[in-house]
């Protein structure tokens, strides 16, 4: 059934152009701002914009991190708070839906159809229409602008869609280890901790590595529900600098948005064959 | 059922989740419906009166823009977004599906930028893009011998401008979903149709289209619901301007509420964004409703 290569070189090409132009339409937007990171102020500002800086420097990087009391900058304590809420709610996500996913996968209790089919329900219900009665709520139970408040909300945001994920994996590991180890004098628990989540690692992995995205890049949740410095994360906090000074600094608006892109596409790289299988197996009838 | 596992216990891993979703889900989006029948003010969120539909009346006829011009604007925006989104991301899926290519992963990787990005940096990287005097976009204008134009400014070019951008981002996301449909295709049935000497469009038409169409209906409803919720990067590349036409539904929610201070106003406009995500969400119930052996 092979075809000839005669017949499949223009294909072959045409194949990998469409590929190219597509990469092409992706990298360049972001290239001229990563190029930009690299310029000085000067360099950014003229026309006609250059593909590579000439004056090539890690300048503007350090200078994000300055002071923004004495600098014009962002400072480096928006992304520790971004970091603090990602890693908390990637933390929280993990825990939450390996328990439920364990519950639903291990368990057959009343109504888990209905709450599983719910979950579903839930996981679409838009963020933005729950933002009034949650800043109602989170100033009054003083839960607003705190890490706490945010870190629970984004496990929520991610919480059902990673459920059904860990359930899936779940099922996919034979209950006999659990049930040898149950013999072997472990109680239900230890079983769940020592032989489950080990093997679930994936599993986990595809979970916290979501949950740390979508709490990494949130920015409605942390426009509404923060106010102070001590706890606005890094997207809102490049929103209020473009805000508060007229002429946006390209220069240096480019070089924060780079130190917030390479943490995460680091991680999604380095994690993305479990990730993509996890979302498969879970988004998706298994 | 294992030894010792008694039905009850499940609950108990179930709770922190029930307790995280019953607070800071459902109760919220169940508050926003009682919340749009209600007068408040941001300034005195304590201060509440029964209004009945007034907010909704409010909307309809005498807010400027109207509920009707921003629902108008967030379809469009959707429309052309989805549409694109399904049929780049479907097309891309299908290129990465021939087994000759190589270095799919790097492909995949490489595509997945656009979509892990923040929404925010997105969208100032467009305005960077955008910018009518230094803007990369106006440059490459020029040198096509074309004049250049305030993207962002211009209230006929707002709305193109910022659904390219998000169709843009949005590709990805279709990508990994129509990846997983082509790739639940068992490869014996493209072998039994070159047998029976299918070429390649009959091949897309009558076998994978066929098998692909529930992955391709489940993005299309997973889309639609996150595409009327695209917030950040319409405010940062026009702020739901110029001359609101670019206010779809979330910044309409936005600015009402917490630029004009208007909660009560702000809920009624909460309410139709989740009344629209419902829609869907029944859809995608009814359709995608695992078998009970699932269950």
């Amino acid at each position: 059934m092979r075809r000839s290569p005669i017949r499949l070189l223009p294909v072959k090409t045409l194949v990998y152009a469409l590929l190219l132009v597509w990469a092409l339409l992706t990298i360049l937007p972001l290239y001229w701002v990563f190029s930009t990171a690299f310029k000085s102020p000067e360099e950014a500002r003229g026309y006609p914009p250059t593909l590579i800086p000439h004056s090539f420097s890690f300048r503007n990087l350090v200078q994000v991190f300055d002071d923004p009391q004495t600098h014009k900058s962002l400072g480096f304590k928006p992304y520790l708070n971004s970091l603090i809420i990602a890693l908390g709610t990637a933390l929280l996500t993990a825990t939450v839906s390996f328990l439920a996913g364990f519950g639903f996968a291990r368990y057959r209790f009343r109504g888990r159809e209905v709450l599983l089919l719910s979950l579903l329900f839930i996981n679409m219900l838009p963020e933005m229409a729950k933002m009034i009665p949650l800043f109602r709520m989170f100033i009054l139970y003083h839960l607003y602008d705190t890490y706490l408040g945010l870190i629970l909300l984004l496990a929520a945001g991610s919480a059902p869609f990673s459920t059904w994920l860990m359930r899936g994996y779940i099922k996919s590991i034979p209950q006999d280890l659990e049930d040898s180890a149950v013999i072997d004098g472990c109680t239900r628990g230890q079983a769940s901790r020592r032989i489950t989540a080990p093997l679930a690692a994936p599993g986990l992995a595809a979970v916290a590595v979501l949950a740390f995205r979508a709490a990494w890049n949130e920015f409605s949740a942390a426009l509404i529900l923060t106010t102070s410095d001590s706890v606005r994360p890094y997207t809102t906090a490049i929103f209020k600098y473009v805000k508060e000074h007229a002429s946006v600094d390209w220069h240096l608006l480019s070089a924060a948005s780079f130190v917030s892109i390479i943490p995460i596409v680091i991680a999604f790289a380095f994690f993305q064959r479990y990730f993509v299988g996890g979302l498969t197996r879970g988004a998706v009838k298994d | 059922m294992g030894i010792g596992r008694r039905p009850m216990v499940g609950y108990l891993y179930i709770l922190p989740l029930l307790v995280l979703l019953g607070l800071l889900s459902v109760y919220p989006a169940l508050s926003v419906l009682w919340m749009s029948l209600q007068s408040i003010e941001l300034a005195n969120l304590g201060a509440a009166e029964f209004a009945g539909l007034k907010n909704y009346l409010l909307l309809l006829k005498s807010t400027s823009p109207t509920l009707g011009e921003a629902l108008g604007l967030s379809f469009l925006f959707v429309f052309v977004s989805v549409v694109f989104h399904v049929f780049i991301g479907f097309s891309l899926a299908n290129l990465l599906a021939i087994p000759w290519v190589k270095g799919k992963n790097a492909w995949r990787n490489l595509y997945m930028i656009s979509w892990v990005a923040a929404g925010i940096v997105i969208g100032y990287t467009f305005r960077f893009f955008f910018e009518p005097r230094a803007g990369v976009l106006n440059y490459l204008m020029r040198l096509a011998g074309l004049a250049p134009r305030s993207w962002a400014a211009d209230p006929k070019l707002a709305m193109p401008a910022i659904i390219i951008v998000n169709i843009w981002r949005g590709v990805p996301y279709s990508l990994i979903i129509e990846t997983a449909g082509l790739q639940s295709i068992n490869t014996e049935l493209y072998d039994a149709a070159r047998v029976d000497g299918a070429n390649a469009w009959q091949m897309l038409m009558r076998v994978k289209i066929p098998i692909v169409k529930d992955f391709l209906l489940l993005d299309i409803i997973l889309d639609t619901t996150d595409t009327f919720q695209v917030f950040e990067t319409i405010l940062a590349i026009t702020g739901g301007g110029p001359l609101h036409q670019t206010e779809t539904l979330a910044l309409y929610m936005y600015n009402q509420a917490f630029r004009y201070g208007d909660v009560g106003r702000g809920s009624a406009i909460g309410v139709v964004l989740l009344a629209i995500s419902i829609v869907f969400a029944v859809i995608y119930i009814r359709f995608f409703r695992p078998g009970k052996e699932e269950l």
